[in-house]
């Protein structure tokens, strides 16, 4: 099951890619229903683009995180393999900072939850998990759970970015 | 020639030998003086042997007359003698005229030398007074620096000292927070609601607001006694152990009176009713809103129905703070004025007015966080450096000079913690602020062991980054003085942010629908996580959460007429409804921490 996550992370990363140019969504999701985002933390980005209606600032940023995310994603993958507890805790501290500052608050939930479960903690933090596999199973899930919600959000970036109520003619 | 007989009658030598005499001038002029010289003037060779120092025996003409005739002329010279030859090689050219320039040239000299000498003594002198000057002005630099370090001195006294009543304070607080728990377990039996007021027995549970406050906590007279009489006794103790502190604050001495007196003088208890009124500010409309009231003004009926599991809570995180009726001039009518769901813009990103750009290192291995980060920073106005590692950081700050570091904890190479830790032993001013999103309790003490001055949560917000501007380069400002900065060490200060922050966001704990997105959600954080940050804990947990009660006090004033209308997430404080009983006083130290700071912008 991971490689097979793995995969579905690349292959939308290169549709998303191909897509900037020919991308006609028939709708973009009305910002008060982004639930996929804190759209308060999101919104301080976007002030950042000031008058730029092609919101390169904040476009890079997304872009940005998206490669970082799945490149995250990619090695957490890998380090499940390994059973690599220490670096999966590393890297889901990693992805936190990144995706909490971009608002991507369920994202960042998860990668929380594989910091503690990586530090071999339960995924709150609280209490000691002493089996190994335990830890693995939990990361597993919380990795699976995080895929789909990035993925979500990445749709509706991508919506927002590309789609045409922000298409400049 | 002159022994020459045959002109014995025109030259000849004297008697004497020792001198000459032209006999007959005529004869010597025409007959002689053509042999010897291309002239024939006796003058003229009178002119060469007075050059060749020949001088003219003058004629005794008193005496009887010449002896040698009365148109003679007799000339003598030292070594002009007859029998002696060899001194004629003396007989020179005189060289009057050059021997006279030599003479005036060397006078010359002299003078010059003495005028010379005098300028020299004269530069020596001023040169003199001159070392003398800077020797006192570098006595006087001398001074001045030790002056500045005597004052720097005094400040980290003050600071100690401010740190120590925040301790006290921190303590006061927790004994008021039993006691309070005390007060809340009295009336959950009594379950009744009444008005409450302060009974003049100088019970910190029940201060007395100016405003008479027509709803507020109830409090059984009998039951609370017992319990106050102890924290306020205990509250002695620790203001008899620090009694320096009483001088640097004029409020605790008032409190530590209060207690001393008893009775009668419960009115010094609006201070600190009026440091809660913000807190009160905050909790009273989230409750409201929680509970699906919206009035109208804001200082109407904020009743609390008794037994109304949302308003339990509050009483008992009152922290000993009575229920006030919100007031106007807390700007707390902003509160209400929450934009409608869906608005596009958000409050807009008002830089300070600097006087020069605060120079800010940002230290972020994150390249998202990074570029975020220095774009607020930018936006700010600062000017920005980046560092991608600890020790990057390290060096920079060790051959640059910062006005600010804000420094990511997990970090390759080196992490943030020891890369402040490294700071401080050679910089011990520029203030380091820990940037990350582990802030339980536990960490943020160890970022403050190390060195670091404050902590601000990702994801940071532009109201925390603002805040933190605001908190530690006023002095940079333009305007400088309107708002108290000087408070350190309460990370709670920043906390509220994330989770104010959060709590627009976070879907999970959301119990209740709500008219805005961001009302929707209550609390972001797991419930876990703030568990750590128990009332009694760590001293800098708490004591950030007492200090944290001042800063509405401070604010109240200065800051009112700003508030109103800025002032706009009720659904950030509503999520307070939601913890658990236990975590209410912390959560409502950052409430209020949450409204003084949106008081700001």
């Amino acid at each position: 099951m991971p490689s097979k996550d793995t995969d579905t992370t690349t292959t939308t990363k290169e549709t998303a890619t191909e897509e900037r140019e020919s991308y006609q969504p028939n709708y973009v999701l009305p910002i008060e229903k982004w639930d996929f985002i804190d759209y308060g933390t999101f919104e301080q980005i976007l002030e950042m683009d000031d008058e730029d209606e092609e919101r390169d600032f904040s476009r890079a940023i997304v872009h940005g995180f998206m490669e970082q995310a799945e490149q995250t994603f990619k090695e957490m993958r890998a380090c499940l393999e390994k059973k690599d507890l220490t670096q999966l805790s590393s890297l889901g501290h990693f992805l936190k900072g990144s995706s909490a500052t971009l608002g991507l608050t369920n994202v960042k939930d998860h990668c929380e939850k594989i910091q503690n479960f990586g530090l071999g903690r339960d995924e709150t933090g609280t209490t000691n998990i002493e089996d190994p596999e335990v830890s693995l199973t939990g990361i597993r899930s919380a990795l699976d759970e995080m895929t789909k919600e990035y993925e979500r959000a990445k749709l509706h970036l991508t919506e927002y970015y590309e789609g045409p109520g922000n298409k400049q003619s | 020639m002159l022994e020459d007989p045959t002109h014995r009658q025109t030259v000849r030598w004297s008697d004497a030998g020792d001198s000459f005499i032209v006999v007959d001038t005529n004869e010597f002029t025409r007959n002689i003086l053509p042999n010897h010289f291309k002239h024939s003037n006796f003058a003229s060779f009178v002119r060469q042997l007075n050059k060749y120092d020949f001088h003219k025996i003058r004629n005794n003409e008193e005496g009887g007359g010449n002896s040698y005739g009365h148109q003679t002329w007799e000339f003598k010279h030292p070594d002009f003698q007859m029998n002696n030859i060899d001194n004629l090689d003396n007989i020179k050219r005189k060289a009057p005229a050059p021997r006279k320039q030599v003479h005036q040239n060397e006078d010359g000299g002299v003078q010059q030398i003495e005028e010379l000498n005098n300028q020299v003594q004269e530069l020596s002198k001023v040169n003199q007074e001159m070392t003398n000057q800077v020797q006192r002005l570098t006595s006087d630099n001398h001074a001045v620096i030790q002056e500045l370090n005597t004052i720097q001195h005094v400040l980290q006294q003050h600071e100690e000292r401010v740190r120590i009543q925040e301790k006290v304070i921190n303590n006061i607080m927790v004994y008021l927070q039993k006691l309070d728990d005390g007060t809340r377990e009295i009336r959950s039996a009594g379950g009744i609601p009444s008005q409450q007021r302060h009974d003049n027995d100088g019970r910190p549970s029940a201060p007395v607001s100016p405003e008479n406050s027509v709803t507020g906590p109830v409090t059984s007279a009998s039951g609370s006694r017992e319990h106050l009489s102890t924290p306020l006794q205990r509250a002695q103790m620790l203001l008899d152990n620090h009694p320096e502190i009483l001088d640097a604050n004029p409020a605790l001495a008032r409190f530590r009176g209060l207690s001393q007196s008893g009775p009668s003088e419960t009115a010094d208890y609006n201070d600190f009713g009026a440091v809660s009124r913000l807190a009160q500010n905050g909790q009273r409309p989230a409750m409201s809103n929680g509970m699906s009231i919206v009035p109208e003004d804001g200082s109407a009926t904020f009743a609390i129905s008794p037994g109304t599991t949302m308003v339990e809570p509050f009483s008992n995180g009152g922290l000993g703070y009575p229920m006030h009726p919100p007031q106007h001039e807390n700007g707390n009518l902003g509160i209400r004025g929450r934009p409608a769901p869906g608005r596009k813009r958000s409050t807009p990103f008002v830089p300070p007015n600097w006087q020069t750009p605060p120079r800010v290192l940002l230290v972020e291995d994150d390249a998202t966080c990074a570029r975020i980060g220095s774009k607020f920073l930018q936006t700010a106005e600062c000017s920005v450096d980046m560092a991608s590692d600890g020790l990057i950081a390290v060096g920079k700050l060790n051959s640059g000079k910062y006005d600010l570091v804000l420094m990511d904890i997990v970090m390759p190479q080196l992490d943030g913690v020891t890369a402040a830790s490294l700071v401080r032993q050679f910089d011990s001013t520029t203030p380091i602020i820990a940037m990350t999103s582990n802030i339980r309790g536990d960490d943020i003490n160890t970022y403050f062991n190390n060195g670091m001055n404050d902590v601000l949560p990702k994801p940071f917000t532009k109201e925390g980054l603002l805040n933190m501007l605001e908190k530690y380069l006023s002095h940079l400002k333009a305007n400088e003085g309107q708002i108290p900065t000087q408070l350190n060490f309460n990370e709670h200060d920043n906390r509220i942010i994330e989770q104010g922050n959060m709590v627009k966001s976070g879907l999970k704990y959301s119990q209740s629908p709500s008219k805005s997105p961001q009302n929707a959600v209550l609390y972001g954080r797991p419930p876990t996580d703030t568990g750590e940050d128990p009332i009694g804990e760590p001293p800098s947990t708490v004591e950030d959460t007492s200090y944290a009660n001042i800063i509405p006090g401070y604010m109240d004033d200065s800051t009112a007429p700003r508030t109103a209308g800025t002032f706009s997430s009720p659904g950030a404080l509503a999520h307070g409804v939601r913890r658990g009983a236990s975590e209410m006083d912390d959560n409502q130290q950052q409430l209020m921490d949450l409204d003084a700071k949106k008081t700001r912008y």
